[in-house]
């Protein structure tokens, strides 16, 4: 290497290098005057003299050039050189240069957001201590195949007892709260909440925030009215109290303790939403004591140094255990390790987001070519450049390096403005983000940095050698013969341009059509006759607690007031009310019969049926229509029941069900929302609610029955009306005059829940509307450059034809059969990827097949005609070919 | 100009310049003509290798370059040899020496 002395000159000779040229351009002239000097006085005449020493010293430039090699670092000069002469090339051409690091920064950036929508969609920052020694063990049952089963209180205790490789054992089960704090003016609030074993923080390996966490004394009935508050409540609901800790709130009207504050962004592994209360479950009730009562979801933490093998072995063989001890509760099941870490966020993302990938992945490759399309063109525009480095000595590895280093000089802006793209990019993503993406944690980071960096770095490479691949096979005499007649490009140049074009059509065909499909699912869906008239409908839910509303009539009372109270108010269209809405929250299913009683949950023999509980007169203001029979009455006489279409079909194929008799099965699980067994008379048949689901793909068999004989707890009021805000308030406020300790939640307007529903459709329909606008405007662009350089490149040609009385429309018609090859490869090259999209769109389809026709026949039409005006307008200028002009250029 | 030329022995043209500039500091075509001279017409100094050996030379820091004027009253870049040059000259004719010795004895015995 160089010493220091060394470095420094070269480093000086760098910084001031006119300087040191001047000095050795005057010297080498010096020394020429000397020789000239010299021949003079040797008796030439003077002309011939410094011509004769010009001679002798040869190429005085390449002698400069040699001679200041020693100066600088080399690489490092021609690098500064190569990037001071693409930065001028550049500035030279200001529309072609902004095109092509537009294009390639739309691309990159939009793949760097994909990546990172995707890569969160796999991978979540757990806040947990160690979380891949963190497991959830699940249960299975053998004989129904049914996975991810809770487990019963005694068995998590006998695993704990027997387990050796699990350092902690705790567990959770989700329950709602209805917690109410005094000091806050806000009334009551709904909050997702868990029961906890002992240990859960310490088996997640976290400490509260503030406080502490629960005492084994207070896993008793007697004992545990003592509260973890979460982050976001402690803050939003009791104001950051830093006191709070001892101090009493009011949960499900008890007083609890608060024993302390969680840790911020505290979550438990199975991915529901983060909890905000946490409490003690009781473990002496008599439900902790069955071993059918499957209600905890285990955690465990494995011991340092115990391999996850050697857990999955011990776990399985007590499993077997207990299913040998316990034949009659636990003889079906077997336990399994589901380690957290391994978890993706979102298990389905297999299935939703090749797509995208798919997408922006085609996207880049249309920008990528439109960038090899336009260095082409402009790298016949410099064959004169290049014929003229090469004559001069320019070595064929130097101009080699010269075109990656301008190729990778644009891709490296382009990179700049594809990192603040991906940004942008990813935000709109967040901000439009369908409700299946809300766990999504995504962001571009570091390694999206990296991302971008290393994809430009890479694009750069390809654009700057696939243009010049073969233009090594010119020398410099052909070159530079070229150059006298016409600057063209290669044939390697023109091939390649020409089916890049084609593979550019393919993609937009291929694009079209694929949002093509979504447009036509999205008409679908806002086609669809819903069953009822969601128009200004506004939902908000309430659940009456046993601790004040004991007996079941208290239920029904209570809605018959709040909906009674609505009603006088008159601001209203209607007001009503249904235990479950299709659209917001669950379903509770039911086993149903026409005859005999239907054994619980089988449903093998029986449909299980979704239940809906309403009042008289819901079916008027929900607008539903009636099909047969009647809809409830204020008192029904014996136990009543309306059929939708679906299970009227499904129970009485043809014949007429009003009047027959229907039996409903025993729940599945003896939730408090329950609705009793028994036989009901089938008042009237009430039309489909249809709610498309991505994984029914058709209409679920449902029941309604009456409030009055079937007294739930929760229930939704559904009131028409204009101004939502307005009624969510009046529902509120007359709720809270009933009863000041009751939760409203889940207030919602109707339409906005459908859109929500629907929200992976409307999303996937902008994304690839948008790109494939953005690709069809590249790739027409690309198209009309290739038929315009293809009217030059002809031009001499033409003028030939011209001149020997070519009719000048069959010159146009001639550079449009060019065109026409492209679209027409293009397009049948696009039908096929127009197919494998589509089955990477599948489970978004609604009523259209992948396939469709007359989808992909648009799509053909759409790209063909654009095309065709892209070719047409440069193909007009090969009618305009003036023979004279055009001959003159040989 | 139908001399044959003698082209040197690779790296003894840095060697030769240490040596002409070791007796006077001179400009670098006053190098190529001492050099020429002095072997008689023998030893041709190509242009084209002496600038980047004087280049070569200065970055090294054996020679120093600084702009006098000259006999003919005529502008010129003068090279001298510094204490590091005279110091590399040594090294270079002791091997150089060495070098002929060899070749010598082996052209005489063999």
């Amino acid at each position: 290497m160089f010493s220091f002395r060394e470095f420094w000159h070269r480093l000086q000779f760098l910084l001031f290098h006119d300087g040191f040229d001047r000095e050795l351009a005057e010297e080498i002239n010096d020394h020429v005057e000397r020789m000239t000097q010299e021949n003079i006085s040797r008796g030439m005449p003077p002309a011939e003299a410094r011509s004769a020493a010009l001679r002798h010293f040869g190429n005085t430039a390449l002698q400069q050039e040699r001679s200041r090699e020693h100066w600088s670092f080399p690489a490092l000069d021609s690098f500064l050189q190569d990037i001071r002469f693409g930065a001028r090339l550049m500035l030279k051409a200001p529309l072609l240069t902004t095109i092509a690091i537009a294009t390639l920064a739309l691309g990159i950036g939009a793949n760097a957001a994909v990546f990172a929508l995707v890569k969160s969609a796999f991978w979540r920052n757990f806040p947990f201590f160690e979380p891949d020694r963190l497991a959830i063990l699940w249960a299975s049952n053998q004989k129904t195949g049914w996975k991810e089963m809770q487990v019963s209180v005694p068995d998590v205790a006998d695993l704990k007892a027997q387990s050796h490789s699990l350092q902690w054992i705790s567990g959770y089960t989700w329950t709602d709260y209805q917690v109410f704090s005094v000091s806050s003016a806000g009334g009551a609030l709904r909050v997702r909440g868990v029961a906890v074993l002992p240990n859960l923080l310490a088996t997640l390996g976290l400490h509260p925030a503030l406080g502490r966490d629960f005492r084994f004394e207070e896993f008793a009935a007697s004992s545990n009215h003592v509260a973890l508050l979460a982050n976001t409540i402690w803050r939003t609901r009791f104001g950051a109290d830093q006191q709070i800790v001892g101090k009493t709130v009011r949960i499900n009207r008890e007083p609890f303790f608060v024993a302390g504050v969680l840790p911020a962004n505290f979550e438990l592994p199975d991915l529901g939403k983060a909890p905000e209360v946490l409490v003690p479950l009781a473990l002496d009730s008599p439900e902790a004591h069955k071993r059918s009562q499957r209600i905890l979801l285990p955690l465990g933490r494995l011991k340092a140094g115990v391999s996850r093998a050697a857990a999955v072995e011990e776990l399985h063989s007590i499993a077997r255990q207990l299913a040998r001890d316990y034949a009659k509760e636990d003889g079906d099941y077997s336990l399994n390790l589901q380690w957290v870490s391994e978890d993706p966020v979102d298990r389905d993302a297999r299935d939703k987001l090749p797509i995208f990938l798919a997408t922006v992945a085609l996207v880049l490759f249309i920008a990528a070519s439109n960038v090899v399309l336009l260095t082409i063109s402009r790298l016949v525009a410099r064959t004169h450049e290049l014929a003229m480095r090469t004559a001069l000595g320019a070595s064929r590895r130097r101009v080699l390096r010269q075109m990656m280093t301008e190729a990778v000089l644009l891709a490296a802006i382009a990179a700049l403005f594809a990192a603040l793209l991906a940004g942008w990019f990813l935000q709109l993503i967040m901000f439009y983000k369908p409700f299946y993406m809300y766990e999504y944690d995504a962001r571009i980071g570091l390694s999206g940095m990296l991302g971008i960096a290393a994809l430009a770095l890479a694009i750069g490479l390809i654009v700057g050698i696939v243009p010049i691949l073969r233009s090594g096979k010119d020398n410099v005499q052909q070159l530079l013969g070229r150059v006298g007649v016409h600057a063209t490009g290669s044939k390697w140049q023109h091939s390649m341009r020409r089916g890049l074009v084609a593979f550019e059509i393919s993609i937009c065909v291929g694009l079209l059509a694929a949002a093509g499909l979504m447009l036509q699912t999205i008409q679908r869906i806002n086609a669809i006759d819903l069953g009822f008239n969601p128009r200004n409908l506004v939902l908000a839910r309430m659940t009456l607690d046993g601790t004040r509303y004991r007996s079941p009539e208290a239920s029904g009372d209570f809605y018959r007031e709040l909906v009674s109270r609505l009603r006088v108010q008159s601001r209203f269209e209607s007001v009503t009310a249904i235990s479950h809405s299709d659209f917001v929250g669950y379903d509770m299913a039911y086993p149903v019969d026409a005859q005999g009683e239907p054994a619980p949950l089988d449903p093998t023999t029986f449909p299980l049926a979704g239940a809906h509980v309403v009042i008289p007169g819901y079916f008027r203001d929900a607008q539903s229509p009636i099909l047969r029979g009647r809809e409830f009455s204020e008192h029904e006489s014996q136990p009543a029941i309306i059929l939708n279409q679906t299970l009227a079909k499904k129970l009485f194929r043809d014949d007429d069900p009003v009047g027959r008799i229907v039996v409903i099965g025993q729940a599945p699980q003896a939730w408090d929302e329950s609705i009793p067994p028994g036989p009901r008379l089938v008042i009237g048949v009430v039309a489909d609610v249809q709610k498309y689901s991505e994984f029914l793909k058709k209409v679920f068999p449902q029941f309604y029955v009456p409030l009055e004989q079937n007294p739930v707890p929760s229930m939704f009021v559904m009131v028409r009306s204009a101004d939502s805000e307005g009624a969510i308030a009046a529902i509120r406020e007359t709720a809270s005059s009933m009863d000041s300790e009751l939760a409203v939640y889940w207030a919602t307007s109707m339409q906005s829940k459908i859109d929500e529903w629907y929200a992976g459709q409307h999303f996937q329909a902008i994304v690839l509307t948008c790109f494939a606008g953005l690709a069809l405007s590249i790739c027409l662009s690309g198209l009309y450059a290739v038929i315009s350089h293809s009217v030059s490149r002809r031009s001499a040609e033409l003028g030939v034809r011209l001149a020997l009385g070519a009719d000048p429309r069959s010159a146009v018609l001639l550079i449009m059969r060019e065109g026409l090859l492209l679209i027409g490869a293009g397009t049948i090259l696009g039908l096929g990827l127009a197919a494998a999209l589509g089955r990477l769109l599948q489970h978004l389809l609604f009523q259209v097949r992948p396939t469709s026709v007359p989808t992909l026949a648009v799509a053909v039409f759409a790209v063909g005609t654009t095309a065709l005006a892209a070719t047409y307008l440069p193909s007009r200028r090969a009618a305009r070919i003036d023979p004279v002009t055009a001959l003159r250029a040989f | 100009m139908n001399k044959s030329k003698n082209d040197l022995l690779p790296g003894t043209l840095e060697m030769l310049i240490l040596r002409v500039l070791s007796l006077q500091a001179t400009h670098g075509y006053g190098i190529a003509q001492r050099i020429q001279q002095v072997s008689d017409d023998v030893l041709r100094v190509e242009e084209g290798s002496l600038y980047p050996a004087l280049q070569r030379l200065l970055l090294k820091g054996w020679v120093k370059a600084e702009w006098k004027t000259s006999e003919s009253n005529r502008r010129a870049r003068f090279y001298s040899l510094t204490a590091a040059g005279k110091k590399q000259l040594g090294v270079e004719a002791e091997s150089f020496q060495r070098m002929i010795e060899a070749i010598a004895k082996v052209m005489q015995t063999a």
